[in-house]
């Protein structure tokens, strides 16, 4: 237990005593105004942020009809605060700090959407879909992945590949990384594809959004494992943690902004001392300051404290990717194949394909020799403008394609 | 011999004669919390001084009779609760002998201590063979209805000075009742501050005192309050090499008494977070020590160091460490209960905390500060001191190392000094509290600096 702790929390609650009596010492009227003096009428923010947060929430989201943004929360809620107390809001205590603490102590917030900056990327193996790590691109992606079913393979669609959305029958794990550099090193060496990882990013420590995420993939029970690479400081050695639990700072504080519903199935594959060691990784320096991750060892927290950090840049590229193949093997992620009976589903839905497919090019050349010898329509180009008048929110290709199913239509007899 | 004789008493407490009343109160109250918390029985406690003895009876489970033995063995020198490294009140593994060897010391024609529990009552006497200069203990039992819960009593003959005050043999100056002046604060007045300490530092429990013809009364604030239980597995984090090997080297001494030899794997299954068989298994196949019995770990000149290195270190690293929050905050508006039972305005109260992590170890600093008011002119300082929801008799933050600084010091600096119209209380929350002394008036801080996180 550390001295300066007890003299913090001291000199906290004694200094306006010590003030005053200070005072009186000096001069002796003072003691008149001992009660004044030790208990000031100064208003917190935190008393009236509540009425002109939730105003302001109305007014940034068009009276709850639309998403906000915390900080445009911030711009309609901060001359109220500053009315009522006298002082401007930091805009950063604010959007992590008051406004945070609002929602989790009014239950009538559960329907705000409030959205934060994305942080980050998510990339999907081989749809190469890449998701921005943000509250309201998250929500969606997880609707569409709580929604899709895999139907039966449509005439127009000639893909033999197995369907799929989200980490079922495709993931093998989520490798998340606190940098965002690395993505092209991955993609040439096809990391992703080779081990079937979701590679997943955010700037820094992990956002709400971020952890929703991890929190509906990554489950204890049921989910995808998460992999988590970070360097070797202060920061890296928590960020594992505070990727999947909340963490008891912000308990305390009772700033927390999402309450995790699943134990994750984390592996902390960050870089530590022995692979500092062992790879012969150059340090560099920072400054260090406050307290030390308790899982690092003595020598580690040593290493640290003598303002001494590694970052996962300290490897080459070649020597970063034996690395994690070196952890991705010695954890057993390999590629996935999905059991016998998704198999054998798979396998008569690609044969059915390829008996369609065999099928549809005897009908496309048909269909390209009547398609050639079709008259096309006088004054294509005003017809297509007039059925965009008609709806500007289409394309000019659908409306286009209307125009051949109709043809099709009229001509099949 | 080590407990029958004032001057050896004094070196086990720590403190001296005239001061006996408080370690009494300090020992029993501490170990009657205790009982009720593993017994998961918020703490319901009554004092009673009177003339002939000190009282302190609980709500808990009842002191098992196995446990009033191995405090009457004066042949084993310490229990095994002192070897965990745990946040409990008690932890001084000597304290139930030298309660048994006080009464003898103070009054040896009619010193004795009674304890009732689960029905049976327990009358000890002890003394010295003067020959052998062996402990002789008189243990008598007898059926009585049994109410619940443990009464302990330190008894003596009463008796009375010239004007026909209480006397208590601790002492020509200790009249239990007389209150002190600020310089020289009486027994009586240490002894409120000490309950008043209990009360503050426990908002679950009930404590209710009767000092000779005084009442004191405190309710309870939170009678679901949580905090970390004595009884709870300790964390393989809390641990250095020279703890765990006095634990195993504890357990080891036990299974030979019941002639068993327990495996590693069930030694671990005490800890948190290796109590399911996979967590076990991982630390097993790590140190290769799957159906090694513990005694395997020892030969006849002491632990193997490496071996037991290894097997602390995989227990560390298969387990997560404890975060500070989950060792239990007392909380600002518990300590404005008590502060305004105390005559302070309490919704003016000052209150901060400190939760950290120092070398793997959490802990939580609380501290409350309230001014009496102008109503309060005349009165005097309350000074609250404690760790682990036990206040101390003498402020354990006297020193805070080299540089000779102490809280002493900071409350001066701070004007709050013992002249003041006030009430400060400090608390810590902490698994591995250590004492430069017996008394626990001093404990060991780190003096190193490094960063927290505050909140006031």
């Amino acid at each position: 237990m550390k001295a300066s702790d007890i003299t913090a929390v001291t000199k906290t609650v004694t200094k306006k005593w010590a003030k005053q009596i200070k005072r009186e010492e000096r001069n002796s009227r003072a003691a008149l105004n001992r009660r004044e003096y030790l208990y000031s009428d100064r208003v917190c923010q935190s008393d009236v942020a509540w009425p002109a947060i939730k105003k302001a929430y109305w007014k940034a989201s068009s009276g709850g009809t639309l998403p906000a943004h915390a900080r445009q929360i911030y711009y309609a809620a901060r001359e109220e605060i500053r009315a009522a107390t006298g002082r401007e809001v930091d805009s950063k205590y604010f959007t992590q700090n008051l406004l945070p603490r609002c929602m989790n102590e009014h239950a009538e917030t559960a329907g705000w959407l409030v959205a934060y900056d994305p942080r980050g990327n998510f990339i999907e193996p081989h749809t190469a879909k890449t998701l921005p790590i943000g509250t309201i691109a998250v929500a969606e992606y997880l609707d569409e992945i709580g929604a899709h079913e895999s139907t039966d393979i449509a005439i127009e669609s000639v893909a033999l590949t197995y369907p799929t959305c989200g980490p079922t029958n495709r993931i093998s794990a989520v490798l998340f990384i606190e940098k965002e550099g690395f993505h092209p090193l991955f993609k040439a060496v096809k990391l992703a594809e080779r081990y079937d990882l979701a590679i997943m990013s955010t700037k820094g420590q992990s956002t709400v959004a971020a952890r929703r995420l991890v929190d509906n993939l990554c489950a204890e029970n049921g989910g995808i494992q998460l992999l988590v690479l970070h360097d070797f400081d202060k920061w890296g050695l928590s960020i594992a943690e505070n990727l999947t639990e909340v963490s008891w700072q912000a308990e305390e504080s009772n700033r927390v902004r999402y309450e995790f519903q699943n134990k994750i199935n984390v592996i902390d594959l960050g870089l530590r001392l022995e692979d500092v060691k062992k790879w012969n990784l150059e340090a560099e320096r920072v400054r260090f300051k406050g307290s030390v991750q308790s899982s690092a060892t003595k020598e580690e927290r040593e290493f640290l404290k003598s303002n001494r950090r590694v970052e996962l840049n300290a490897f080459t590229s070649g020597d970063f990717i034996k690395w994690i193949e070196g952890k991705l093997k010695k954890h057993g992620i390999k590629k996935v194949v999905p059991d016998d009976a998704v198999l054998e589903q798979a396998y008569r839905r690609s044969l059915q394909g390829a008996l369609v497919n065999a099928q549809i090019r005897a009908l496309a050349d048909e269909a390209q020799q009547a398609a050639s010898e079709a008259k096309v329509p006088k004054n294509l180009a005003a017809k297509i403008r007039r059925g965009l008048s008609e709806n500007s929110g289409r394309r000019w290709d659908q409306v286009l394609a209307d125009m051949a199913e109709q043809w099709v239509e009229k001509n099949q007899d | 011999m080590d407990f029958f004789s004032a001057r050896e008493l004094v070196t086990q407490t720590g403190y001296a004669v005239d001061m006996w009343p408080l370690v009494i109160i300090n020992e029993l109250v501490d170990n009657a919390i205790d009982a009720c918390e593993e017994a998961d029985v918020p703490p319901t406690i009554t004092v009673l001084a009177d003339a002939a003895g000190i009282t302190i009876a609980d709500n808990g489970p009842g002191l098992p009779e196995s446990t009033i033995e191995g405090i009457l063995d004066f042949n084993v020198r310490t229990s095994s609760r002192e070897m965990y490294v745990a946040l409990d009140r008690g932890a001084q593994g000597n304290a139930g002998k030298c309660l048994v060897a006080m009464p003898y010391v103070i009054d040896p024609e009619h010193g004795r201590l009674v304890i009732v529990a689960k029905g049976i009552e327990h009358a000890i006497v002890c003394k010295v063979d003067a020959i052998t200069q062996q402990p002789l203990v008189d243990h008598r039992t007898r059926h009585v209805t049994d109410e619940g819960g443990t009464t302990v009593r330190m008894e003596w003959a009463p008796s009375k000075d010239a004007d026909g005050k209480a006397i208590w043999p601790f002492g020509a100056d200790c009249f239990p009742e007389t209150k002190g002046s600020m310089l020289r604060p009486s027994i009586r007045d240490l002894a409120m501050v000490l309950f008043t300490g209990y009360a503050t530092f426990n908002p679950h429990l009930s404590l209710s005192v009767r000092w000779f013809g005084e009442r004191l009364k405190f309710a309870a604030t939170n009678l679901t309050w949580e905090k970390w239980k004595p009884n709870k597995p300790t964390s393989p984090h809390w641990y250095e090499l020279r703890h765990l090997e006095r634990l195993a080297g504890c357990y080891i001494a036990l299974d030979r008494q019941r002639d068993e030899d327990r495996t590693v794997a069930a030694f671990l299954a005490e800890f948190d977070g290796l109590t399911g068989s996979a967590k076990r298994k991982l630390v097993t196949d790590e140190t290769g020590l799957d159906r090694t019995k513990l005694s395997e770990l020892a030969d006849q000149s002491g632990f193997k160091r490496d071996v037991m290195a290894r097997l602390l270190a995989s227990m560390q690293k298969h387990s997560r460490p404890i975060k500070p929050p989950r060792l239990g905050t007392i909380g600002k508006d518990h300590f404005c209960t008590r502060f305004e039972q105390l005559g302070c305005e309490a919704d003016k109260l000052q209150y901060a905390k400190r939760a950290n992590i120092d070398n793997g170890l959490p802990y939580v600093v609380e501290s409350a500060f309230a001014w009496y008011g102008e109503q309060g002119e005349g009165r005097r300082r309350v000074l609250l001191a404690g760790a682990n929801w036990s206040p101390r008799i003498a402020n354990p933050f006297r020193s805070f190392g080299s540089s000779g600084e102490g809280l002493d010091t900071i409350l001066s600096e701070q004007r709050a000094t013992a002249d003041k119209p006030i009430v400060f209380a400090i608390h810590a929350a902490h698994p591995r509290i250590e004492y430069t002394d017996r008394g626990k008036t001093a404990l060991v801080l780190n003096s190193e600096e490094e960063g927290a996180d505050d909140e006031s």
